[in-house]
């Protein structure tokens, strides 16, 4: 039975009842607005006035003053650290462009190689993206995270990803693959793989997280939301389809009176706005139920020693709350994007909990091996991968 | 403060995640860390250490060891700073004080002023930066994007072979230099009613523009348009410009596919393309006439358009990338010039059958 409040079903009670202690933020916000908008808006000067070089810089310092102001629930005065240097991340976007002109050039010189045959490359160069693009995005994700998560400390230490991200962009890629494959069925697979991929190379010193969950819980809400959003798209498609006759008989009728024809015509796109707007809040709010759903078990099957982990929020809210970020971000041009930020973060901090034991003073350094420049396209392109592993910050 | 200069702190040696509540003072260009006896549990060079961020009011000082990856010191409170100033340049400018909304809207008037100033910027830089590009490579790459679009499409009269909008691209090009001079024109089935100028000085018409076009001037006109786009290069400026506005966009906002990114990036593009229209439409003008052709026909093909379009296009021209038809027939209707006929007689009904 799921709680329609908090979206979290039978299950959830039992881990409820075996954690031990008082429920508590993972992570508690001490920042200020105005600090981070005006750390902002000099990183947009600067950037526009070198030309777009100071945005790794820029892009650093936002993230060593969110690190900075983000503590632990149950520690609130110890806040986590960010180590990362915009040199690092400017390198590794140097190294990407570099490969990008590569493959570019590789594309190129192929294709002038065959001539006028180049179209007879066309499908099988498609084929080749369709197969290259999951794995090359998810592997790229993973480097970031790893490269972020290195770069980030609490009480000195060190967190880290292990694994080749190379392994976990084709394991979750493969899944991918199946995604498309079977009309989006199989997408629970895809978000199961892609966890088990990072929560279970996740380390905070020498202690590794570790993540229980399978697909199969998900089946049933996933099939649920994917036959409601089918049957929101026919039903919006037949709205339309009778809007469009209904206007076109209307609209033939009105010939030779402009001004008429000009007051069905706005009818006619009002109707066939609404109908779209429809479909498109419809799709919205079975995706966000079953986003809440699939978070709220992702969390429930994260463990870090003897602490477990709760996300505690429903469809319409977290519904709502991407949609106003969605508009703040377009009706300002970007310029929300510190609002947004902070109100990202906070979300997280008020609807993501842990409870259990954890004692820091039995928590060793580890030493792997830390990449030694930001790593991966999506690093360098600002592609951030959700470090908490739950909701993107 | 614990008084005298003496700092409470808490050490962490990155051994464990445990931390030990010590005392530190400055003494010399020195920082000692003291037990709570007064056990000196390390002292380093002030000059060694670093500050890990800024300090925000209320935010504690946090000390990293430039060669000890390991050490690090939580200070909750950061007017020790003051001393650590005074020893090291380093920790000068490190204390940062309450944001005020007066500096916060100079920073925001500063920010969005370099934006704009660059976004208005860009066409101009566009264009400066065009003549670098070889004109061989947009030939080649214009090649792989006609095909691309055209692919699906059968090719009614293929570029540069004897066809009448060919035969007239020649002799309009005849007083040009650059692109200008070899325009290659192409019809290929189907429509919309409309023509383009691919990079590379290839200009694609669709049957059902000359199907739908009143008179071979019409026809001409628009040839003549798309002459001017590829004269300018406009279509190798626009992807540098797009290319230049999408990285100083992204690195603004964080990613290029974000919404806000393509609200920006369209805004700047209607702007730009609508120029480029009425650039192109200038110079179309220009060379009939200077051939002493007629060009009633270009303003003759934007008044049929501006007929067949609802009042509600015609607000909604707003966000068009291209001027609203009946301004752009105001704009040139005392500039063009009568004059003989670019195409030769029958040339129009040739040209309707060429995809029969």
């Amino acid at each position: 039975m799921t709680d329609p409040t908090t979206g979290l079903g039978a299950e959830e009670d039992a881990t409820r009842q075996r954690a031990p202690g008082p429920r508590e933020p993972l992570f508690v916000w001490r920042g200020d607005l105005l600090e981070l908008y005006k750390i902002f808006l000099v990183n947009v000067a600067l950037t526009v006035m070198t030309l777009g070089l100071y945005y790794f810089w820029g892009k650093t310092r936002i993230r060593r003053y969110v690190w900075a102001n983000m503590a632990p629930g149950r520690y609130p005065d110890d806040r986590l650290e960010y180590r990362g240097k915009g040199s690092e991340i400017f390198l590794a976007w140097l190294i990407a462009m570099v490969v990008l002109a590569l493959a570019a050039a590789s594309i190129y010189g192929g294709a002038s190689l065959v001539g006028e045959w180049a179209f007879l490359l066309l499908f099988p160069f498609l084929l080749g993206l369709f197969f290259l693009a999951p794995l090359v995005y998810h592997t790229a994700k993973f480097a970031a995270r790893r490269y972020v998560l290195s770069r980030t400390r609490w009480r000195g230490i060190r967190f880290a990803q292990t694994g080749s991200v190379w392994r976990m962009g084709l394991h979750t890629a493969l899944r991918k693959w199946a995604q498309y494959l079977s009309m989006h069925v199989a997408r629970p697979f895809y978000e199961e793989a892609k966890r088990r991929c990072t929560i279970n190379d996740t380390w905070f010193g020498d202690r590794r997280m570790a993540y229980t969950g399978d697909a199969g819980p998900l089946m049933g809400p996933w099939l649920k939301t994917l036959g409601a959003m089918v049957a929101v798209a026919v039903g919006g498609i037949f709205l339309g389809t009778v809007v469009a006759l209904v206007g076109g008989s209307a609209l033939s009728g009105s010939e030779g009176d402009g001004a008429a024809t000009a007051g069905v015509g706005i009818v006619v796109m009002a109707f066939q706005w609404v109908v779209t707007g429809g479909m498109l809040v419809g799709f919205a709010y079975f995706w966000f139920a079953y986003r809440a759903h699939s978070l709220a078990h992702a969390a429930r099957h994260t463990r870090l020693e003897g602490c477990e982990f709760a996300f505690r929020c429903g469809g319409g809210e977290l519904f709502r709350f991407e949609l106003v970020n969605w508009v703040a971000l377009v009706v300002s041009f970007g310029l929300a994007y510190p609002w947004v930020k902070v109100r990202r973060v906070q979300f997280t901090a008020d609807h993501l909990e842990t409870r259990g034991d954890f004692d820091p003073a039995h928590v060793a350094q580890s030493a792997p091996e830390a990449p030694r420049v930001g790593e991966g396209f999506a690093e360098a392109f600002g592609l951030d991968y959700p470090i908490l592993g739950v909701v993107e910050i | 403060m614990a008084g005298g200069g003496v700092y409470r702190a808490y050490l962490t040696d990155g051994r464990s995640a445990e931390r030990r509540e010590v005392e530190i003072r400055v003494a010399g260009r020195d920082l000692v860390v003291e037990g709570p006896h007064g056990s000196q549990v390390g002292r380093r060079p002030v000059a060694d250490l670093e500050p890990l961020e800024a300090v925000y009011p209320g935010q504690p000082l946090r000390l990293a060891d430039r060669h000890h990856d390991d050490f690090h010191l939580t200070v909750p409170d950061a007017s020790v700073l003051d001393e650590l100033a005074a020893v090291s340049s380093r920790f000068r400018r490190v204390r940062k004080g309450s944001v005020s909304t007066a500096s916060l809207v100079r920073w925001g008037v500063g920010a969005v002023g370099a934006v704009t100033a660059l976004i208005l910027a860009l066409p101009h830089a566009a264009a400066l930066a065009t003549p670098l590009v070889p004109y061989s490579f947009e030939e080649r790459f214009g090649g792989t994007v006609v095909e691309a679009l055209v692919s699906s499409r059968t090719v009614c009269a293929e570029p540069g072979t004897d066809h009448p909008l060919q035969e007239l691209a020649r002799r309009l090009g005849q007083d040009l230099d650059g692109p200008g001079a070899g325009v290659k024109v192409r019809i290929v089935e189907g429509g919309p009613a409309n023509a383009f100028a691919a990079p590379g000085g290839e200009v694609v018409f669709f049957e059902e523009l000359i199907r739908e076009a009143e008179s071979s001037r019409e026809v001409a006109g628009v040839l003549a348009h798309e002459m001017g786009h590829v004269v300018e290069r406009h279509s190798m400026q626009h992807i540098l410009r797009n290319t230049a506005l999408s990285m100083v966009v992204s690195s603004v906002i964080g990613d290029v596919s974000a919404p806000a990114a393509r609200a920006v990036d369209a805004l700047a593009t209607l702007s730009y393309s609508r120029s480029a229209e009425e650039e192109a439409d200038d110079l179309a003008v220009e060379y009939l006439a200077a051939r002493g052709y007629d060009s009633r026909g270009l303003v003759e093909f934007f008044e049929r358009l501006a007929q067949d379009r609802s009042e509600l296009e015609e607000g909604m021209n707003l966000l068009s990338t291209h001027p609203a038809p009946s301004a752009r027939v105001e704009r040139l209707r005392h500039r063009v010039s009568e004059g003989s006929p670019p195409l030769p007689e029958g040339a129009l009904e040739r040209m309707r059958t060429v995809c029969e």
